[in-house]
């Protein structure tokens, strides 16, 4: 299923990307492409895994935002801010996407569709309804996460800590469950695996890497991020960001999103646009995403099948 | 563990009777045999009773069949570039499971289950014959692989009854090469099998064929 993690110098050239984006820029770019990259991973057990689009992440993030600027706000700490953040996030995420109309007997799609839903809810009648009025120093350790450069490192940490936990998954007899419960649910229930259980976990995964997107607005916002941030239209952003990394790639993903991260500023654009117009570039050149353009193949179909020991 | 099972198809004039015994090889044929494995196996209806070992089974789902040890190799695969063979095989694997936090986390124990389910399926991969494939993406196979794939998964959740779907569909050579490894395992595990074949084709098995409907 999805590729393995990339050997280590993938890695190192992705972290010296991502120190040089830390260093160089006076912008809050480790933030646009944490959040972007974030978005993208949590898609990848939803879009890629079980092949439903889902605006989940963002309903997530935006749940998430909101649970983290209301504990904020009054006064607590910020490690108390984030675990609630993440719960609430992937708490809602698990709901919208899975519980509800995946162990209803309802299609996928329904599920996608209930995630627009409570992505827009969320968007236009939860966070703007959310009046705070003081606002504590989010302090970490005595570090003033609100800071440019411990934000930026925070963010590069999560983003880290997200696609580990998502190759953990992915190699994981859980993250097999959701594959096959997304293209295989039959020979899934026929091996025993709880297909429900696998469509409330990734959710529960999607929404807690959405929820440390929704995080780190925040705290770069100092308050409620911007609507815009956790809009429907981020949602869209986030899913090109996906599809634009080959869904099943981790490091694809993480390349897209810094791609987009990096360059909509200097573009002049706005995220979703780029990550749009990647999105087509990668539709119109047939591929299965960045890694497919670059040469190496997204998910193992292109390897050819063994055929040293054929059986009988 | 012993099955007796009831399976009244739609359509069908009389119901299936299928008994086996504990450890034995049994035969059982029907018009069709695909309709009878989706009713042990959940997928479709027509279970009227499924007694193994004395437990009713009639009314859970298929999940819940597979885990109390009712397993049915169909030996037709869903063709997904996501899946590899060895992820297949895997599937069937009822080890017990690291929690989802310990598995994001990636905790010693995690990885360490990780590797020994990757290590006893290869294991069991090559004792099948399958030791060149678990390596292949689970797209283009040929049927023998798919067939050979399908059973090795059933094997790999250490069944009480493993239900096989004969695959006629294969060349003979293929079809004994398949069936001489499932009974090494079954020598090796003790499961019961129940073969499911149609009506009219050449039964190879040496258990009690049963009366069809």
């Amino acid at each position: 299923m999805t590729e393995p993690l990339p050997p280590a110098a993938t890695w190192a050239v992705l972290g010296a990307v991502a120190v040089l984006v830390l260093v160089s820029s006076g912008d809050v770019s480790a933030v646009r492409v944490a959040v972007l990259g974030l978005g993208g991973l949590a898609l990848v057990p939803l879009l890629g895994w079980l092949r439903v689009l889902s605006f989940a992440p963002v309903a997530a993030a935006g749940a998430a935002a909101a649970a983290g600027a209301w504990v904020l706000a009054a006064g607590q700490a910020v490690p108390v801010a984030f675990v609630a953040a993440s719960a609430v996030g992937s708490a809602t995420a698990a709901g919208v996407t899975a519980a509800w109309p995946v162990t209803k007997g309802e299609s996928g799609s329904a599920a996608a569709w209930v995630s627009v839903i409570a992505a827009a809810v969320v968007w236009g009648v939860g966070l703007p309804h959310l009046r705070l009025r003081s606002w504590s120093q989010p302090l970490l350790f005595g570090i003033d996460l609100s800071d440019r450069r411990p934000l930026a490192v925070l963010s590069v940490l999560l983003l880290a800590a997200a696609a580990l936990g998502l190759a953990n998954v992915a190699r994981s007899a859980a993250g097999r469950e959701m594959a096959a419960a997304g293209v295989a649910p039959e020979l899934a229930t026929r091996s025993g695996a709880d297909v429900s259980a696998a469509w409330l976990r990734a959710g529960a995964v999607a929404g807690l890497f959405g929820g440390w997107a929704g995080f780190l607005l925040v705290l770069q916002a100092g308050a409620l991020p911007p609507l815009s941030q956790v809009s429907p239209t981020a949602g869209i952003a986030w899913i090109a960001v996906a599809i634009v990394g080959g869904t099943l790639s981790i490091p694809g993903v993480l390349a897209a999103a810094l791609v987009v991260g990096v360059a909509a500023p200097l573009l002049g654009m706005a995220d979703v646009t780029l990550a749009v117009a990647g999105l087509v570039v990668v539709v119109v050149m047939g591929g299965r995403g960045l890694p497919a353009l670059l040469g190496r193949a997204a998910a193992p179909a292109a390897t050819p099948p063994v055929t040293g020991a054929s059986p009988p | 563990m012993s099955l007796y099972a009831d399976c009244l198809l739609p359509g069908a004039a009389r119901p299936l009777r299928i008994e086996a015994d504990d450890g034995s090889w049994v035969t059982a044929v029907h018009e069709d045999p695909d309709a009878v494995a989706g009713a042990l196996d959940g997928t479709g209806p027509g279970a009227v009773g499924i007694l193994l070992g004395g437990r009713q089974l009639a009314g859970l789902g298929g999940a819940e069949r597979a885990r109390a040890g009712l397993v049915v190799a169909t030996c037709r695969l869903p063709l997904v570039p996501t899946m590899r063979v060895a992820d297949v095989v895997l599937l069937g694997l009822r080890a017990p499971h690291p929690h989802l936090w310990q598995t994001i986390i990636g905790t010693t124990r995690a990885r360490q289950m990780s590797d020994d389910d990757e290590a006893a399926v290869r294991a069991l991969a090559g004792r099948m014959g399958l030791a060149g494939w678990v390596d292949a993406p689970a797209v283009d196979l040929p049927p023998v692989v798919q067939a050979l794939a399908d059973v090795t998964r059933a094997v790999a959740s250490l069944p009480d009854v493993l239900v096989l779907r004969r695959p006629e569909w294969l060349p003979t050579p293929a079809l004994a090469e398949i069936t001489a490894a499932l009974r090494d395992e079954q020598v090796r595990e003790g499961f019961t099998v129940v073969e499911l074949a149609t009506v009219g084709a050449d039964p190879t098995g040496d258990g009690a064929t049963l009366a069809g409907a």
